[in-house]
């Protein structure tokens, strides 16, 4: 290992510990918030493996937060465990195995569109999940689905859910900063940026982006059981909701799609904004965020990062290090 | 000579009614430098293009170290050993040079087996250490030409297809890319060029072929093609002595 990844680890690992600390003494609103922008940001690292690192853009992802939830709903009224090890293990380990399930079968037919097609494609892969969800009795989507507690006795639950959706959000940086660097990082971006050059110089384009798909659906579903768990009741509409995959693009988006820095600050600036700052406007919430994404696209079109990076060159005069990264 | 690498046997690919490439038949020996010229619209680019996989033969069979490889995917005939440098160049725009380079080591022939090393064999052949940190985008043409090459050179290819390597060039910078190309057939790879610049075809090439409106209409040493009346009336035409 470097030494600069054994830094980057190391502050990591800092920050983690700091967060976590925090978890013992911040108040119920503010662990609240706190658990917000984890999920946020979990769902929204997610979505990057695959529209960050390749620019396959889902319009869709909001599937696996719903696959997800259901299928942590189900197992958990199927099978009653004692113990929250248990029951989040089973909850959390049967909405990542149905978001796998789901991937794979999916991933095959519809990566092999590109651009539009893709996104599109994803759109209605969204939309037709949230019908089955539905209309098949077997789900009870209409009627909706309540989770048990599992957040032990002697913690409270949104300390509880706190620590849980910290764990899945450094869980989900960790798979997106290895594959990063990895050789299918590189095949992704490869695709991000010519396609047929990459597939040229002997980059298996299909199967990267098939394993980005898994990775990317797996851990959006890990973040749709925790959603799930800690709401306690889920319908089709408050799992399969079009605004979550919105939220996920946005977060990326605002932050900027130039490193996996981008959707976790996008996630914290939006879920501050949106939710705390305009808590009390929550009707408009959606028209915000629309004027947010105009603004952006015209005055921060590389997200905020970008905007600090184009300052701090500024300041340092020129072009500082200039290296690109493609993280 | 040695055993060819690579044996196109009566290739054809047809758009409509239009034959790009009719019926063409070669082989390229290992370890040398073999040139396809021809006028504009000759079927150059398209014999590439059949080679890679990266449009399907409408007849004909390609064979490469005795294997089949026409019908295969474009990655899988890359990871065979097939490299390609395009014409205009294709760059990872948003990485690094290095990171460009980096790519073909980790998806060429042999996987990703010593990538540091390839990366930075690839780099200093094309000369391009210097500026392996700036984004591909901040490239001049010629740097950007020079890493088509590196990023080929560094997938460890056994034959490198060069789709003009020297357009844009001037004479300094061409007589360097020249020379890394006969460079790499000392180091075992074999090169097939698409090139317009006679003069350097004919001074780097094993074996010149010559294309016409899609046929193959020469095959031989680069001083015999040059007196082939057919060649001179199809191409050559008002240079020829």
């Amino acid at each position: 290992m470097s030494a600069r990844a054994l830094m980057s680890v190391a502050l990591g690992a800092a920050a983690v510990g700091g967060l976590a600390w925090l978890g013992t003494v911040l108040s119920p609103f503010h662990l609240r918030v706190g658990l917000s922008i984890f999920l946020s940001a979990g769902m929204a690292i997610g979505w990057y493996i695959l529209g960050g690192f390749a620019r396959y853009y889902s319009f869709g992802h909001t599937v696996f937060v719903g696959v997800g939830a259901f299928a942590a709903a189900l197992t958990l009224q199927t099978w009653r465990f004692d113990g929250w090890v248990l029951q989040v293990a089973t909850g959390v380990g049967a909405a990542m195995a149905a978001s796998a399930v789901l991937a794979a079968v999916i991933a095959l037919p519809i990566l092999r569109l590109r651009g539009h097609y893709f996104t599109i494609a994803m759109l209605a892969v969204a939309l037709v999940c949230a019908e089955a969800a539905s209309a098949f009795p077997v789900f009870r989507g209409s009627i909706g689905l309540t989770l048990p507690d599992v957040a032990p006795p002697s913690v409270r639950p949104e300390r509880f859910f706190y620590w849980m959706s910290l764990g899945a959000v450094t869980l989900a940086v960790a798979v997106a900063a290895l594959i990063a660097r990895a050789r299918l990082g590189y095949g992704l971006f490869a695709i991000r940026e010519d396609e047929d050059a990459a597939q040229m110089l002997g980059v298996p384009t299909t199967r990267c982006k098939v394993l980005a798909f898994l990775a990317s659906g797996t851990i959006t579903g890990l973040m749709g059981a925790l959603y799930a768990l800690n709401l306690g009741y889920i319908t089709t509409d408050s799992v399969f909701r079009g605004a979550l995959s919105l939220d996920m693009i946005v977060n990326s988006l605002v932050g900027g799609m130039g490193s996996l820095f981008g959707p976790l600050v996008g996630a914290v600036v939006m879920t501050l904004l949106t939710k705390v700052m305009l808590g009390d406007f929550l009707e408009y919430h959606l028209a915000i965020t629309g004027l947010i994404v105009v603004a952006i696209v015209f005055l921060a079109p590389d997200g905020l990062l970008g905007l600090a990076e184009k300052a701090w060159r500024r300041v340092r005069g020129g072009n500082a290090g200039g290296g690109a990264d493609p993280r | 000579m040695s055993a060819p690498i690579l044996v196109a046997e009566g290739i054809t690919r047809r758009f409509g009614q239009l034959a790009a490439v009719a019926d063409v038949s070669f082989a390229v020996a290992e370890r040398t430098v073999t040139s396809l010229i021809g006028p504009n619209g000759a079927g150059k680019s398209t014999i590439f293009n059949l080679l890679t996989g990266y449009v399907p033969l409408t007849g004909g069979r390609i064979a490469f170290r005795g294997t089949r490889i026409d019908g295969l995917a474009t990655h899988r005939i890359a990871r065979l050993g097939v490299a390609r440098a395009f014409q205009i160049a294709r760059p990872f725009r948003g990485l690094s040079v290095r990171d460009n380079v980096k790519v073909g080591a980790l998806y060429g022939r042999d996987g990703p087996r010593d990538v540091a090393a390839a990366t930075e064999r690839g780099l200093r052949l094309a000369g391009l250490e210097a500026v392996a940190e700036r984004p591909a985008a901040e490239l001049t043409i010629g740097q950007l030409r020079r890493m088509e090459v590196a990023r080929a050179i560094a997938a460890r290819p056994d034959l490198l297809l060069a789709d003009e390597p020297l357009a844009g060039l001037n004479p300094t910078e061409s007589d360097e890319v020249l020379a890394s190309l006969r460079g790499l057939v000392g180091e075992g790879m074999t090169v097939l060029l698409v090139e317009h610049d006679m003069p350097a075809v004919m001074k780097v090439s094993d074996r010149v072929l010559v294309l016409d409106a899609g046929r193959l209409i020469a095959d031989g040493r680069p001083e015999d093609v040059t007196r082939d009346p057919r060649v001179i009336e199809a191409y050559l035409g008002a240079e020829a002595p």
